[in-house]
This record gives structure tokens, sequence and C-alpha cells, in this order.
């Protein structure tokens, strides 16, 4: 009898634990789809999305297909892209919409994987016949499907910072940020200010952070004051880096640089810290996640990365009206500030594309991919400038931002306050 | 020195996780012959329930893991009633058995990513301070040490279970002769149950251990699994005392792959010495019956 009743009770501990996760979850579907006519995402892993009273794609005056990874490794920035291009719909949409008409959403999730981009974006097109892309975050995945979208004349807007993907040749692809290969230099030049001599350095084997970790490598080299001591690997899929973080630790580096997606990256910094090191850490911008100051803590003040957004900790604290006006939004909608700017970065996206289907007038797709060449308008990101580049690009530089006493701040603004040795350990 | 006290406790984390997937896998091995793929899965749920008790119920650390793991020796004992022995009485082939396991693990991993979403969800600090432990010139970080010091004491409890209970005596008899075992009064379906039980709340224990470090996440289990199944294999697969010492040696191993040689080749070697001894060696450090 007294089995039963443990069995009985343990059932129910259990059944509540999985009732309680369910509905927080439920919220947070119901936060994400309401007032939204554009289907809800699947959450199973390479899935297209299942719409509950989907209306036909031809009831709407443009349909935007976005593809990007609300599950897999990096889920937390894929899941803030797809919110921040909901929103943005949402915002037109109330609005009144474009070309007379609402705008239709249909969304792919590529579980954050190449294989599941192409099989993506080949649904959006052939299937959905979406009149304009959203990419995911991911560059790999953009260059990867590149060809396809090129080929079908539709223009996509993406959100991944790699320069590779707009040095191809893609007259229909175009980046709603500026690309990573501007931070290289201001990352340098602040670890110089700090008194950097010997950097170690650990690169997350993905397109994205290898190639922003070549154009860093290329002002090293003409950095004759810091000496590399040693440059080590983590390969995709990793969890646990104590061997590689101990062996840069023991090329004795007074900073270290780490770029690896936030996920991986705010792991890294907690276990680096772990491991006794306490200096100067440099990261790409994907640093500007606010889950690394949860999991590293007090781990995570000297942090220096070069970011375009860098998500403040409340709406008040934005660094300019347009950011706040966004973030205002973000929180009615969601009940919470975004877990990325790739938030951001995919409502400029959305932003951009609209703003070219209104002034171009049709959803035809050269014609668009025209307007968005001659686009000049103000985004999160700056004063986007699509005449001033010939390739898809509209922004240049970054800024550089620095984690301390628990806040991200500019990296100038701490500089006049503080000694640039503080956390020179 | 300092480097090596790092590496050695880094690695001794990695080995006890691994160990805690190891000793179910062989453990359930041993006591119905059938290979089983949920324990890297019931590792990730438990995380997640342990999660879901101290991150958001803000239950105290020691009330919510012994729930956790409560629960889910229910839940692998719950698998075992339900699906593996069905299927057992039904006479069905062993591949048919260790299928099932896939499916379920399969299911677990969905319910997860449905009940908790697919992001990675941060397991508070353990401790209030959370400041590392020096040792010498090392830095051991606290949560480290707890999981090396919570995963040996659970072997510990395991082997004077199963050595010095009657419950454990009648198990391992259970193991090495159902028929017998049953002859001489044992409820052999009983003791299979209490070992998948057993098996599901070590992986629970390895996975809320785990969790500070590596996040409570839907997939944390599969990277653990793989090198589970190499310790495993290189201990002796079925040995319990072999699953131990071979994850351990995975684990010292990856972590000193990594950092003297380079993080890039520490899986080709780990499973390159698991093929090695799966020629060589079939049996394992500890000589177990793995042949027909």
């Amino acid at each position: 009898m007294k089995r039963k009743v443990v069995s009985v009770l343990l059932t129910a501990v259990l059944a509540a634990t999985v009732l309680s996760g369910c509905k927080a979850e439920e919220v947070a579907n119901q936060n994400a789809s309401a007032n939204n006519q554009e289907s809800t995402p699947s959450t199973e892993e390479g899935g297209a999305s299942q719409t509950e009273g989907e209306a036909p794609a031809g009831d709407y005056s443009y349909v935007i297909g976005h593809y990007g990874g609300i599950t897999g490794g990096v889920a937390t920035a894929g899941t803030a892209g797809y919110e921040g291009i909901q929103l943005a719909i949402k915002d037109w949409n109330e609005k009144g919409g474009v070309l007379g008409g609402q705008i239709g959403f249909e969304f792919y999730d590529d579980g954050s994987t190449t294989e599941g981009a192409v099989k993506g974006v080949t649904y959006l097109l052939e299937e959905k016949n979406v009149n304009g892309l959203i990419s995911s975050q991911l560059s790999g995945n953009i260059q990867a499907t590149g060809d396809q979208v090129e080929a079908a004349q539709v223009p996509e807007v993406g959100t991944g910072m790699n320069p590779a993907w707009l040095q191809q040749g893609w007259s229909y692809l175009f980046r709603s940020v500026p690309s990573n290969a501007g931070g290289a230099q201001p990352l340098v030049d602040a670890m110089k200010s700090v008194g950097v001599t010997d950097l170690g350095a650990l690169i997350y084997q993905d397109d994205g952070n290898t190639s922003a970790w070549n154009y860093v490598t290329e002002v090293l080299d003409n950095t004759p004051e810091i000496n590399v001591t040693t440059v080590e690997q983590a390969m995709v899929g990793e969890s646990d880096w104590t061997g590689t973080l101990s062996s840069i630790i023991a090329t004795n580096p007074n900073g270290v640089l780490i770029f690896a997606q936030g996920e991986q990256a705010s792991l890294m910094i907690k276990q680096l810290r772990d491991l006794g090191y306490g200096g100067y850490i440099f990261g790409p911008e994907t640093f500007s996640l606010p889950d690394i100051r949860n999991v590293a803590g007090a781990g995570a003040n000297g942090i220096i990365f070069f970011a375009p957004h860098c998500i403040p900790d409340s709406p008040e604290e934005a660094n300019t009206p347009e950011e706040k006006e966004f973030l205002e939004k973000y929180v009615a909608e969601y009940g919470r500030m975004p877990a990325s700017d790739v938030a951001y970065r995919a409502w400029d996206a959305t932003n951009i594309l609209l703003t070219a289907v209104e002034k171009a007038g049709t959803a035809d797709g050269p014609t668009v991919r025209d307007t968005i060449k001659g686009l000049q308008m103000d985004i999160l990101a700056g004063k986007a400038d699509f005449t001033a580049y010939d390739n898809g690009e509209c922004l240049s530089g970054q800024q550089i931002y620095i984690t301390h006493d628990g806040k991200n701040i500019l990296f100038s603004k701490f500089l006049e306050e503080n000694d640039p040795a503080l956390y020179m350990k | 020195m300092s480097m090596f006290i790092s590496l050695l406790v880094g690695g001794l984390v990695l080995g006890c996780t691994y160990g805690m997937l190891s000793l179910g896998l062989s453990l359930i091995y041993q006591a119905s012959g059938f290979m089983n793929f949920t324990q890297a899965n019931l590792l990730m749920f438990g995380a997640f329930v342990c999660y879901q008790f101290f991150g958001v119920w803000e239950i105290p650390f020691v009330i919510s893991l012994i729930l956790s793991v409560a629960i889910m020796f229910c839940v692998g004992w719950g698998i075992e009633r339900v699906v593996i022995r069905r299927l057992v009485a039904k006479k069905a082939k062993n591949v048919y058995v260790v299928l099932s396991t896939i499916a379920i693990s399969i299911i677990i991993e969905n319910l997860a990513m449905l009940i908790w979403n697919p992001r990675q969800h941060y397991f508070p600090s353990i401790f209030k301070d959370s400041s590392p432990i020096k040792i010498g010139s090392a830095s051991i970080g606290k949560e480290s040490l707890l999981c090396i010091v919570v995963a040996l004491a659970a072997m510990v409890a395991l082997h004077f279970f199963l050595n010095k209970t009657k419950f454990g005596t009648a198990m391992r008899a259970a193991a090495q002769n159902k028929t017998a075992a049953s002859c001489m009064g044992i409820n052999v379906n009983k003791t299979i149950g209490i070992t998948y039980g057993i098996a599901a709340a070590l992986a629970c224990l390895g996975g809320i251990l785990i969790a500070p470090k590596m996040t409570a996440y839907y997939q944390v289990g599969n990277q653990i699994s793989m090198k589970s199944f190499a310790g495993a294999v290189i201990g002796g697969y079925g040995h319990i005392y072999g699953a131990i010492v071979g994850a351990m040696f995975v684990g010292l191993l990856e972590t000193f792959v990594g950092a003297y040689i380079s993080s890039a080749y520490k899986e080709l070697i780990v499973y390159g010495v698991m093929i090695l001894f799966m020629i060589i060696k079939p049996s394992g450090l500890f000589n177990a019956k793995v042949y027909e």
C-alpha cells in the first residue's frame, strides 16, 4: 500500500512538472502568435510550419518566407530572429499591410542545419511561392541556398554577418546588418588599449566564426605589439572544453579571444573562469547574448566584444528612440526582452524588404530587388544605405562594448571612467 | 602542475558523467541482455526535471535532486514494465526490443522539447558563491568537485547495494541465470524492472551534476551517450566495474588529448581507441563476456 502511495505521489509530481513546463510554453506560443495571421512554427526539427486556419497564400498581398532554426544548437538566436520578423509583420499589418493587403508569413524550421536550410528554401520557394525571404542568421546556410534564391529571382534580406555570402556576385541577396569584417580592427584596437601583449584564441569551427577570426588574424598580422600564443579549435557539437582551455591558459596569455555562437560562448567563458583565468576575454557579436551574463555571472565582467547591437536590460536603457520603440513593442508582444540581437537584425531585414515592396508598388521580384538597391533608410543598426555599396551591403563598421559591473556598456565610455588595466590579471 | 590538476578534475567530471550512463548500460545489459538507447535522453530529461524543481520552482537543490532521481527511477521502471516486458513476453526478437528503446529515446527527446522548448536552459549555480576553489595554483569549480564526489558516492552505494543486500544478490542471481533464480523464488521481472529504474536514476543523477556545466538542453545527452558507449566497450560491455573504469578512461583521454594534442583530434582518438578495443580486446579491460 505504501509503495502505491509513493508511486502515485511521484507520478503526480512528474505530471505537475510536465504540465507546468507545457503551460509556460503554451503561454509563450500564445504570446508569439497572438494577433498574427501568420503561421505558428513547428517545434519538430526540420519541419515546416503548420497553421491553424491558415489562409492560402493568395489571400495576402505579399508573403514573406523565413528559414531559420528554432531548434538545434543555436535555437536561442533563431527564435529571436523568428520573433523579430513576426513582430515587424504584425506592426506592418496593423498599419494596413502593404500593396493594399495584409502580409502573410511562411516559416520552415531548418533545425540550424545547412541541409535543413536547403530543404526549407526549396519548400518556401516551390511549395509556398513566397514573394520575399528573410534568411537564417547562419551565414553558411545563406551561402548554401544563395543559388536557389538567385535562380528564383526572389529578393532575400539576410541576417548573417559573414561577409562571404555577399561576395558571390548574387544580385537578389542583401544584408540588414554590417558584416563582421568591420569588427576586426576595432577589436584589436581595444586589445591594444587595455595592454594585451599575449593572446590565446579558441575558435568554434563554424563558417561565421572561422571567417570572423580570419579577419582578426589579418589585423593581428600587422600588429607587432600582440603575440598570438596559441590558436585552438572547438569542434561543432562539443560542450566541454576543459582540456583546450587549459592548454590556452598554459601559454600564459594576458588576453583570450573566443569566437563562438552565444550558446557555446557562454559555457566557454564559465569554464575558462572556473579554470582560474581572470583577465580580458574578447569576442564577436554573439557575446551580446544576455544569457552570457546569466551563465558566467561575475565572470562575465571583462568581456570585450564588437556588435552592431547590444541588448540593454530594459527598453528604458535603449541607446536610441528607435531602439526603445522596438524594445517596447517586443516586450509588449512577448513579455520579455530579446534573448539575442538577431531579433534586431530580423526586424530590420523585414522592414527593409517591406519598405522596398511599398516603394516598388509591386511584389515582382526583380523590381523589388532594384528598389532595395536604391534604398536609404534608418534602421536599428544605423543609417542603411544600399547605394553606397554594389553588393547588397548597407552598413559597415561595428561598435565595441565591454561587460562591466554586470552591464554591457560602450567600451569608449568604460575607458573614460576606468583604468584600462582593470581586468588585466 | 596546475594544468595537470585542472585536466585531471575536468577529465574526472566527464568520466563520472559518462560513468553514470555506462553503469546503467551495463546493468541493463547484464540483467536483460539488451542494449538500451534510452539512457542519454533519460539523463537529459532528469536534468530538465531537476531544472524545473530547482531553477523554476526554487526548491532547495538537495530536495530537487532527490525528487528528480526518484521520479526518473519510476520512469525507468515504467519503461521496462510498459514496453520492454511486453515485447519480451511476446517473444519479440532482440532487435525489436533494442529498436523500441530507440523509439522511446526519441519520444523522450521530443517530449522535453515540447515541454521546456528547444532552447538551452541555464541551470542556476548550486553554490551561492560560485568562485572556484584553489588547489595549489590550480582553480577548480565547486560544481565540478561536487559532481565527482556525488558520482563516486553513488557508485560506491550501488556496489554495496548489489553485494551486501538481499535484493542486490537477487538481482545478480537473476542476471546470471533467470530460470534458476526464478526456481529459487526470485521475482525476475521485478528485479529487471528495478534495474531499469536504477539505470534511469543514475542517468538522471549524471544529468543533474553536469547541467551547471553544460546547461539543460534537449540534445545534451547525445554527445555524452556516445562517449558512455565507448566507455562501456573499453571497460567491457556488461561489466559494472568495467563500465566505470572505461568511462573514467574516456573522460580523461578526451580531456588530455584536447589539452596536449588538439581538440580537433579528441573524438577521432577516443573512438579510434574504442575500435581498437573492439578488434584487439573485445572483452574490454575487465574481460566481460561479450562473445556469443
